[in-house]
């Protein structure tokens, strides 16, 4: 990843959710440069639900150009995009972010099954496992909790192995939507610098999407909806 | 799952049922090639020299007997008379050799429970369901009635019968029959003449032995061949004989024709056991579509990994027809159990053999017909989930 390579471009971006419904998103420009940690503030209904299926590649804007990595995924078919998102994309929830009826190391090695990339990039074959066990270290989840199963781990040990499966095969950007909202106060100051350290570690650009304004202060930018959204706010469905 | 296991149980059970029911009735006689009786339809000779139900039109001339049976293909006849009953039952007069060559089911022959064949004029063998019934024992005494009818009979009071042997059960018609001799037969009706007995003449038993107790006529025969490939040729004989009009009929094939008459009975019960299935399956669908509200941040978490929508619908459906499969397995396993466990019982209380094959053809049809069925109902909730995930994306509102 070279410095001052853009991760994220998009280019008069507009998009509505039916042909007679007023435009969720309207953006003129947005970029977020490679190795950002960028905090995007959005409140419900500011577009930034439509905004991050748009960035993931699972909606396509009805005018303008999203380019993610040098590449215009508005241009792919779907499945190209589908693809795409699982090469260079990982994804953390508010919540419930694992497979209930997965293991935790299965639940980690999920975009390995999707992506032939990260699946080299965590080694292939029984080195991914031994990758996701070392990340799954790294955030504080030893040996003895990987037995476990999803049901029995706490939110915050959710959240973490949520970032384990976000981080496995090295992908170039990491979205977080509001991953601490459901953390009492003392354990987002932890899972941040967690999950800040090692997209660092590794080089990923991240986006981190949040109503909390006390966090602003980890991050190198942060920035609003209504400053890149022109569309009006809608109220939330 | 559960319900899809039973109503496969149900399913095939009933198709096992029928089609071992349908092998226990075409074996309700057997290694008998012919019967012979007086030219009526097969059915009909059947339904009277087997199941002993209805009567014979006509009479076989024990002339005409005697020549079939010394016809050279012949290796064996059991000459059988009927038209006396006993409180309902059937009374059928033959020979002892029936004892030995009455073979029925996979080729059994008759077990005696308890006691011997007849030998003296007035014993009778009683067939299990019988003596079960009419709570008899060895050397208890019987009257029979002229008649087959079940109301205002005549009975040949004067001639009571001594029961010598009981038989063990077989699950044929061979229960419910009281066995005598052909003498007795004549015997009994020695001072009847048209059905009645004649007024004012009266011969009591003692002195029957002083009469020439040969059949005149008798209802039919059960011929055995030398060798298979003559049932034809002895066939055409009879049915050309010269004597009186007769006929052969093949049992196998008459039972099947009886078979097919009764076969509305078994395709409705077929049909329901369809619908059951059909309505299990409805129930698994329904569990799946309420069950995807729930599971829409699951296929979130998947879409967000790079799954497309096309892959979520064959989510669904794989594990829908999964399930479907699991649960035809456990099905099947359930009814092999249940069939090696009650088949004895139902044997002898039903004279049905359930056949022992873990699978047969015709059930391996049914279960492919069961998931193709559930691949087609899981196309519901399958495209559901496909909607559901492009309007969802990695954002679903719950």
């Amino acid at each position: 990843m070279g410095a001052g390579l853009t991760t994220i471009s998009l280019r008069n971006v507009k998009y509505r959710w039916g042909p007679d419904q007023p435009l969720t998103l309207d953006i003129d420009a947005f970029a977020v440069e490679s190795g950002e940690r960028l905090f995007l503030h959005g409140a419900s209904g500011s577009g930034k639900s439509t905004l991050l299926n748009i960035l993931a590649g699972v909606l396509l804007p009805e005018q303008g150009t999203v380019q993610c990595l040098g590449q215009e995924i508005n241009t792919l078919g779907n499945r190209e995009r589908d693809r795409f998102r699982a090469d260079h994309v990982g994804m953390i929830f508010q919540q419930f972010n694992l497979v209930p009826y997965l293991s935790l190391l299965e639940n980690v090695l999920l975009p390995c099954h999707f992506s032939a990339r990260r699946r080299d990039n965590a080694g292939a074959g029984g080195l991914a496992a031994k990758e996701a066990g070392q990340l799954l270290d790294r955030l504080g989840l030893g040996r003895d909790m990987r037995a476990r199963t999803v049901t029995q781990l706490s939110v915050g040990q959710q959240q973490r192995v949520a970032v384990a499966r976000a981080l496995i095969g090295k992908p170039e950007l990491i979205i977080a939507d509001e991953p601490t909202s459901a953390l009492d106060a003392e354990r987002r100051g932890r899972f941040l610098d967690l999950l800040l350290g090692n997209c660092e570690a590794l080089g990923s650009t991240l986006l981190y999407v949040s109503h909390d304004l006390s966090l602003i202060s980890h991050f190198t930018r942060s920035i609003s909806m209504p400053e890149i959204n022109r569309a009006p706010q809608q109220e939330a469905a | 799952m559960i319900s899809v296991a039973l109503s496969t149980l149900l399913l095939l059970g009933v198709d096992r049922a029928r089609t071992s029911a349908r092998q226990s009735f075409s074996q309700t006689i057997s290694a008998t090639d012919l019967i012979v009786g007086a030219r009526t339809g097969a059915i009909q000779l059947l339904l009277y020299s087997v199941f002993h139900l209805g009567d014979a039109t006509n009479n076989v001339d024990w002339k005409s007997y005697q020549a079939i049976a010394s016809h050279p293909d012949v290796a064996w006849a059991i000459p059988i008379s009927l038209g006396d009953s006993h409180r309902g039952f059937p009374v059928l007069g033959t020979t002892p050799d029936f004892f030995k060559l009455f073979r029925y089911g996979a080729k059994q022959p008759l077990r005696f429970a308890q006691g011997r064949p007849f030998d003296g004029i007035f014993e009778a063998v009683i067939g299990a369901k019988v003596a079960e019934k009419l709570n008899y024992r060895i050397g208890g005494s019987i009257i029979l009635s002229h008649g087959t009818s079940g109301v205002n009979l005549i009975s040949h009071a004067d001639k009571p019968f001594t029961i010598v042997g009981i038989l063990a059960e077989t699950g044929t018609p061979v229960d419910r029959t009281v066995h005598v001799s052909l003498a007795a037969i004549e015997a009994i009706h020695l001072d009847w003449s048209g059905g009645a007995p004649m007024p004012g003449v009266s011969i009591p038993e003692q002195y029957v032995t002083k009469f020439d107790l040969t059949p005149k006529t008798i209802t039919a025969a059960l011929i055995g061949l030398k060798s298979r490939i003559a049932v034809f040729r002895v066939q055409r004989y009879v049915n050309e004989f010269k004597g009186e009009p007769l006929m052969a009929a093949l049992p196998g094939v008459a039972l099947d024709q009886l078979w097919d008459v009764m076969s509305i009975a078994e395709q409705s019960l077929l049909f329901t056991s369809a619908m059951v299935v059909v309505a299990s399956l409805a129930g698994l669908v329904a569990v799946l579509l309420a069950g995807l509200g729930e599971r829409r941040r699951e296929l979130a978490i998947l879409r967000s990994v790079g799954a497309g929508p096309w892959q979520i619908l064959l989510l669904i459906l794989g594990e829908s027809v999964f399930v479907t499969l699991a649960a035809c397995v456990a099905g099947l396993l359930a009814l092999d159990v249940l069939t090696w466990i009650t088949s004895p019982w139902i044997q002898s209380h039903y004279g049905l053999t359930l056949s022992n094959d873990p699978v047969s053809i015709n059930e391996l049809v049914l279960l492919a017909a069961i998931l193709i069925a559930a691949a087609i109902a899981s196309t519901i909730p399958a495209l559901k989930a496909y909607r559901q995930t492009l309007v969802d994306g990695l954002t679903p509102r719950i």
